[in-house]
């Protein structure tokens, strides 16, 4: 990760924590049915929600660190210049895709506000909060990737 | 937008290079507004996908593989291993094979084995006398046979794509997965006797029950997970995280190679690579779903049955369809999306669902080692520090025994169906 990238390590300590919380609660719903006998409720809604955030925030590290699964093959063969602009295009269509996301998790965050988890009083806004975090963050360091782009002679990292 | 443009707009963002989730995303973007739909289908359904409490046994299989390579294990395994089969000809070769084989019981990546026992294999080898792109080429090759024999990602994916019973995939792995050990270390001994690779010294009775009790408690992780999801004592996920606290207890407690302070490491590069893959299988159900408005399942299942009514026929049909796709699509992605698109047919012939996901989930990672999308190519080229191309190269020779695997597991069902009709009934 590059000097100073503050958010994406903020990201991935919380998807780890939530990671963690996720091992410790099945790890609970274990013990209390099959050691105590006495199932939980709300342990595998609580994994579930917890997991949507640990991927999303994942999802997010992994694009700043560029490991997503991409093919490389065909933009490696053209000349800089060349490959200069498809990697302008790919970054502008990525920031499309990324905004118009942002904009209907929010909007899907806003309507389901009023909706609640089933075995405990979260509303829904909080669960697709996730998607709004990860795609601000991803958005962000798109934006971040096209001005160096910009500046830079072969724009690469 | 006919389905020739929504793929013909993929295949073009595919090839500018971008990440292969936005590609997907982005192509289900544009139909879904050409075809002026809602929006919200795009975050809904992509969240939708990962709102799984099956699913997230993944993470916890990754955990696992990633805390025996921090903590010893795998170091572990690899002498047993080297114990049983280092005194054939080309013993280090067959050691490879035989330690992935291991590895596979307790990790369910093949990139996991390809890194932590992949690094510790093309080491010894190359320290041997081993062209380096020949122990790069084996690494690879046996790195596959992790996601067949259980636990395995593919098949979970594949399972909650399907509805299928996990339990009778994951048996029905285990005959398959030794199949392709028992067919690359026949490859292995010939090219050893052309090649005139050396052998080792035949090992004592002592060393070899020596270095089994070190790696006993590892061997138990199997035992474990499958025991305990078999008995319908836990559901998988749990299983994968009892397992994955196992791991973890192993390095913390009995071996003492792990700390307490490489937890938020190891938890945090589970969460990198979940991320990675999870994002994939989340955006491709809503490739999937855009494929399913445009009918293209019925379609399909309506061709494939005008093929041939022959089940054997088809299914030959849709091994040399995955096995393309495997070339260019990453293996997660083509069971989210072509699981909903081939099951009609599938089930329309009488194919069992569980014989079928072994061999598309065998078919897909032979597709890991082949360009231009094969990740189990790259990760060993990164460990073996060699040329993408080189390692492409070497690794042909071994999709002639995975294949003849592949075509054996096709061919006879009973091959697949064998050990999960015993263990669970028909």
């Amino acid at each position: 990760m590059r000097d100073g990238d503050f958010a994406p390590r903020v990201a991935s300590a919380l998807a780890a924590a939530f990671l963690f919380a996720i091992f410790v609660v099945v790890l609970v719903q274990v013990f209390f049915r099959y050691v105590l006998g006495r199932p939980l409720m709300w342990t595998e809604e609580a994994a579930r929600y917890l997991y949507i955030w640990t991927c999303y925030l994942g999802t997010a590290v992994a694009f700043r660190r560029g490991v997503h699964i991409r093919i490389g093959v065909v933009v490696d063969r053209l000349s800089p210049p060349a490959r200069r602009v498809a990697e302008l295009v790919g970054l502008t269509c990525t920031a499309v895709y990324l905004a118009v996301f942002l904009a209907q998790a929010t909007e899907l965050a806003r309507l389901s506000h009023g909706t609640l988890a089933i075995t405990f009083p979260l509303p829904w806004s909080a669960i697709y909060g996730a998607a709004v975090v990860s795609c601000l963050l991803m958005l962000w360091f798109t934006v971040d990737a096209i001005q160096r782009a910009l500046r830079g002679p072969s724009g690469r990292r | 937008m006919t389905v020739g443009t929504f793929l013909g707009l993929w295949l073009l963002l595919v090839a500018l290079g971008l990440p292969l989730f936005v590609t997907l995303g982005l192509a289900s973007l544009a139909s879904l507004w050409a075809q002026g739909d809602v929006l919200l289908a795009l975050p809904q359904r992509v969240t939708a996908a990962a709102n799984s409490f099956t699913l997230l046994a993944a993470p916890f299989f990754m955990l696992a593989g990633l805390a025996m390579n921090t903590s010893g294990v795998t170091n572990r395994i690899y002498a047993f291993a080297e114990s049983l089969v280092g005194w054939l000809r080309g013993g280090l070769a067959h050691v490879n094979v035989v330690g992935s084989v291991i590895f596979a019981g307790m990790s369910g990546s093949a990139v996991a084995d390809a890194v932590g026992l992949g690094a510790i294999e093309i080491k010894a080898m190359t320290d041997e006398g081993y062209e380096r792109e020949f122990a790069a080429a084996v690494t690879a090759a046996s790195a596959t046979i992790g996601p067949i024999i259980p636990p395995s990602v593919p098949m979970l994916v594949y399972a909650v794509t399907a509805d299928a019973s996990i339990g009778r995939l994951f048996l029905g792995g285990v005959v398959p997965g030794l199949l392709m050990a028992a067919a690359l270390m026949l490859q292995l001994a010939w090219m050893s006797r052309r090649r005139g690779y050396p052998r080792r010294p035949f090992p004592r009775l002592h060393v070899v029950a020596a270095r089994g009790w070190a790696a006993l408690p590892s061997l138990l992780t199997p035992a474990i997970l499958l025991g305990g999801m078999l008995a319908g004592a836990f559901t998988p996920t749990e299983a994968g995280v009892v397992a994955a606290a196992y791991a973890l207890l192993l390095g913390l407690v009995i071996h003492r190679e792990l700390r307490l302070r490489d937890l938020p490491r190891l938890f945090q590069e589970t969460v990198e690579a979940n991320g990675v893959i999870l994002i994939l299988v989340m955006t491709s159900s809503l490739f999937a779903f855009v494929l399913a408005r445009a009918q293209v399942p019925q379609v399909l299942a309506g061709w494939l049955v005008g093929l041939s009514t022959n089940p054997t026929v088809v299914l030959l049909a849709i091994n040399v369809f995955l096995l393309l796709v495997g070339c260019l699509l990453e293996a997660l992605a083509a069971i989210v999306i072509l699981v909903p698109v081939l099951l009609p047919a599938v089930k329309l012939l009488g194919i069992d669902p569980v014989h079928f996901g072994v061999v598309m989930v065998l078919n897909l990672m032979i597709g890991t080692l082949t360009p231009p999308v094969g990740i189990v190519l790259f990760v060993v080229s990164r460990v073996a520090q060699l040329p993408f191309e080189v390692v492409v190269r070497s690794t042909a020779p071994f999709l002639v025994p995975l294949v003849a695997v592949l075509l054996a597991i096709t061919l006879w069902p009973d091959l697949v169906l064998f050990l999960p009709r015993l263990v669970l009934g028909p």
